[in-house]
């Protein structure tokens, strides 16, 4: 044995570091979900229409906090033309609605075209993991979408208000339940189906169409068969038109009920009942989502 | 008077030399070879020329300079002649919602052949496909596609049958039964070219092979002549017996041994002359009283001929 | 690497409504490299995913490193790695961050992840290439991508499911040396293969299907005959043959190849019947049956 030199084997090493199990299985996969509906990572094309939709849903608050301040600043007793909270779910609304089209697909397709789901079967995670965390990527997106322009709303009106920024926070505290009730309300109307059209289609592109296509056949088939009075039960027809049922809860939550013109209210229906329908719908459809994968993990 | 071992003495299939290039790139360089009756095999690694040649000899691309020859002319110019050959190409797809009796019915008209339900069922027996065959394609195995696009090539009865891959996706027994056909089919006379990666199913089906690596023929003829050619890469024999190094000191004192090794209890033997050795050494081993209980060359086989072929780039 | 079987199964059975795919189904497989055989439809796709815990088995039960592979299936997916037949990459992606993201969900911290993936795209022969997207390799970068992903996390054990399919000979040799040296990497590797050279090239054990039945399951070395001698001769056999009668011998020919038993040393017999022939040998040793000839005898085709 000399002193003077040394050779290493430069081959396998194992790994005696760190393993993190189910835990760092699920919040890689968490993480990976929220890049890819975001195009981060990936090529410039698909950052587009993700980033395009952030400032839809975050501009128009900035807007209105903007115009506010203007307002306060030259014209203090004018009102505001634009609304408050329960108007601005109408717009964040139907911002969500084109992001579950684009991302729901994004999230569950791809990995199940290319076969990925084969490596995510060998890493340690459950069978019901791995469709758990995409929906867990897309709600918080979705979360992310509802409320950021809650939240700069609420503050910005705060700072503004006469009562002083800490004062108005308190006196506007009760908004904070509904705001986050109404973001629920839309992320369990839109995901759940948006995932069930992702996890029967094959085809991205496919996929976006169906769940657009839904979205405003159902509105369009409600206002249509509604005014089939010659047909029995023609009024139930109302609750085809399943982008609206969102939108009638957000209202009753923040006690606007009727502010908008909505067919199924127009029909009747109760605020109620559009909640029951969110909530079956979401239900049946997270369980063929479910089965489904089970199946192949 | 010496003959060409790319070149057979009644050919089929003439390739005369060829090149194709695609822009700048030189897929194929002045290949002059020819095939004729029996099993050929066409080898070469991914990217090197093999695929581009199999593509022109079936007409599917047309050579930059040099002429192919299909029972004396170019497939594209007279589609008559397809009618004597039979593809089964790798990426081929199967109608999934077709029987295989079906599609085989269906390739049979389409090559018009004249008593099509009875060479339907001729092709589809040939490949051992009778119990299955009224079953939907989309339904089957890789490896009993494989058998249905070998029925539907072979039930015009091709003179000429091209073969890519054709044990893809096949279990070991399809593989051996498909290797028995092809060598029945061959000793019938027909032209039969197969192009596989596996060599030593390679070596099992046919009675020549033909490489191309970078785009030119590196080599041709059968497997032993080959290697025999390669005059300066000696044959490695490994030897297994009881007594290795007394005997590899006497085989040392034979000229036709350059040099011997041993390493674990097992001798290794190099010699220029493969079949010189395998007469001395059983004499050799008698005198010194080794028992020897494993002879064996190392790198004979296709396999190893085809690395150095390649390694020689 | 520890004696403790790997892999084992107790009357597993698995039937896809009225399609029995498994039935009866026992094996106690040792640890080192297992080859996996068998027919299509003879139940090792079925197999392999019920160890992997995709398949919950209607019948029976399985273990995978001691784990059951049903009741257990976190602590064996914990464990194990997979490098599918199917393609199994995403297109938009570069090798590189593939793999860095299949450590990741192995559980490896980020700095474990992107070292050990480095180290094993430099293992599986990719250099340059892993910064290219997966999108456009070549059947062979593929092939490699899909071993560097079942083994960045250093698994206990790994399936291999057609490893060589679609790799040109230069390829296959490599990823056939590849497989031979994860023995002594310390990983266990169960390798599913219709090439069953390939299998007696890799492994030390083998278990054959057949109509979703154990058709046999043992070292391959069990296949050698060391009471028959298997001679190939280089030219005419016949005074080979006649002396090695008169010595007593019982043989056998089919073509080229000679098969001779005695009551003596068959190897002695042989060695001195070339000798005082001048017959020229091409190779010789103990009768090997291949695994394709038990195969064959086995399922009775």
């Amino acid at each position: 044995m000399s002193d003077r030199g040394v050779v290493f084997d430069l081959g396998y090493t194992p790994h005696e570091g760190e393993r993190r199990g189910r835990r760092g299985a699920i919040l890689t996969t968490y993480r990976d979900g929220l890049y890819r509906v975001f195009g981060i990572r990936r090529k410039a094309r698909k950052k587009i229409f993700p980033w395009l939709l952030v400032v839809f849903a975050v501009l128009p608050a900035v807007v209105f906090v903007g115009f506010a301040f203007l307002l306060s600043t030259f014209a203090p007793e004018a009102d505001s033309p634009f609304g408050g909270h329960a108007e601005y779910f109408g717009i964040t609304g139907g911002v969500v609605l084109l992001f579950v089209a684009l991302a729901a697909p994004e999230l569950l397709i791809p990995d199940r075209r290319e076969g990925v789901l084969a490596v995510y079967s060998s890493r340690p995670l459950r069978p019901d993991d791995y469709v758990g965390i995409r929906a867990a990527s897309l709600l918080t997106v979705i979360a992310g979408f509802m409320l950021i322009p809650q939240v700069l709303m609420y503050i910005g009106f705060a700072a503004l208000s006469s009562e002083g920024f800490f004062q108005a926070l308190g006196t506007n505290f009760d908004e904070i339940p509904k705001i986050l009730g109404a973001a629920a309300v839309y992320a369990l109307a839109f995901a759940p189906i948006g995932l069930l059209i992702s996890t029967i289609a094959s085809r991205k592109a496919a996929a976006t169409g169906i769940f657009l296509g839904v979205m405003l056949v159902g509105t369009a088939l409600a206002a249509a068969l509604v005014e089939a009075t010659g047909v029995p039960g023609h009024r139930y027809a109302a609750l085809l038109g399943i982008a609206e049922h969102p939108t009638q809860v957000s209202d009753w939550i923040f006690g606007r009920v009727g502010s908008s013109d909505l067919i199924v209210a127009n029909n009747g229906f109760d605020p109620w009942i559009s909640l029951v329908v969110i909530l079956l719908v979401a239900g049946v459809s997270s369980a063929v989502v479910v089965w489904r994968y089970r199946r192949m993990m | 008077m010496t003959t060409n071992p790319a070149l057979v003495e009644s050919p089929t299939v003439e390739v005369d030399d060829v090149s194709k290039w695609f822009g700048q790139k030189v897929a194929v360089s002045n290949v002059s070879c020819s095939f004729g009756p029996g099993v050929t095999g066409l080898l070469g690694p991914n990217g090197a020329g093999k695929t581009t040649t199999l593509r022109m000899l079936t007409g599917l691309i047309r050579p930059s300079q040099g002429a192919i020859r299909v029972l004396g002319v170019w497939p594209r110019t007279s589609p008559s002649v397809y009618a004597s050959v039979g593809l089964v190409p790798e990426e081929a797809a199967v109608y999934p919602a077709m029987t295989a009796r079906e599609y085989v019915r269906y390739a049979a008209t389409l090559s018009g052949v004249d008593d099509a339900a009875e060479a339907t069922d001729r092709a589809i027996d040939t490949v051992a496909l009778d119990d299955a065959a009224d079953r939907k394609l989309s339904g089957y195995s890789k490896g009993m596609r494989q058998r249905a696009k070998v029925a539907a090539a072979l039930v015009s009865d091709p003179q000429m049958l091209f073969l890519d891959e054709p044990l893809n996706g096949t279990d070991p027994v399809q593989r051996l039964h498909l290797i028995n056909l092809f060598r029945r089919l061959g000793d019938e006379g027909r032209t039969i070219i197969v192009s596989s990666h596996i060599l030593d199913e390679v070596d099992r089906m046919s009675d020549r092979v033909i490489a191309i690596v970078d785009g030119r023929l590196a080599a041709a003829g059968d497997v032993a002549a080959i290697r025999g050619a390669m005059s300066d890469i000696p044959y490695r024999v490994r030897v297994e017996t009881d007594r290795e190094r007394i005997l590899a000191a006497r085989l040392l004192e034979e000229a036709l041994v350059h040099g011997v090794s041993v390493d674990d209890g097992v001798l290794h033997v190099e010699t220029d002359d493969l079949a010189a050795l395998g007469r001395r050494v059983p004499a050799v081993a008698r005198d010194v009283g080794a028992r020897i209980t494993s002879f064996r060359p190392e790198d004979a086989s296709l396999e190893s001929v085809f690395r150095y072929l390649v390694r020689k780039r | 690497m520890d004696d403790a079987p790997i892999l084992s199964a107790r009357d597993l059975g698995h039937a896809y409504g009225s399609i029995v795919a498994l039935h009866g189904v026992e094996f106690t497989l040792p640890a080192g490299r297992i080859g996996l055989v068998g027919a299509n439809g003879a139940g090792k796709t079925t197999l392999i995913k019920i160890l992997l815990g995709i398949l919950r088995p209607t019948a029976g039960s399985a273990t995978v490193l001691g784990f059951d592979a049903t009741k257990n299936m976190l602590d064996v997916r914990s464990r194990i790695g997979y490098m599918p037949e199917s393609d199994c990459l995403p297109g938009d992606v570069t090798a590189s961050e593939f793999v860095i993201y299949s450590a990741g969900l192995a559980g490896l911290p980020p700095n474990a992840a992107r070292q050990r993936a480095s180290d094993v795209l430099t293992l599986v022969g990719l250099n340059e290439e892993r910064f290219r997207r997966l999108g456009g390799f070549s059947t062979g970068m593929k092939q490699r991508t899909k071993l560097a992903q079942a083994i960045v996390h250093d698994p206990e054990l790994v399936f291999l499911d057609e490893p060589t399919a679609g790799l040109d000979p230069e390829g296959r040799e490599e990823m056939l040396n590849l497989i031979s040296r994860l023995g002594g990497f310390g990983i266990n590797v169960l390798v599913s293969s219709h090439v069953l050279g390939d299998i007696e090239r890799t492994c030390d054990w083998v278990l054959m299907l057949d109509g979703g039945r154990v058709l046999r399951s043992g070292p391959l070395s069990h296949l050698v005959d060391a009471d028959v001698v298997e001679v190939k001769v280089v030219g005419d056999p016949t005074s080979l043959i006649e002396r090695l009668r008169d010595a007593g011998a019982h043989v056998e020919t089919t073509g080229t190849r000679l098969y001779v038993a005695a009551s003596t040393d068959p190897f002695v017999l042989v060695r001195d019947a070339l000798a005082e022939t001048g017959t020229g040998m091409w190779s010789m040793g103990p009768k090997a049956t291949t695994l394709e000839d038990v195969f064959l005898e086995g399922s009775g085709s």
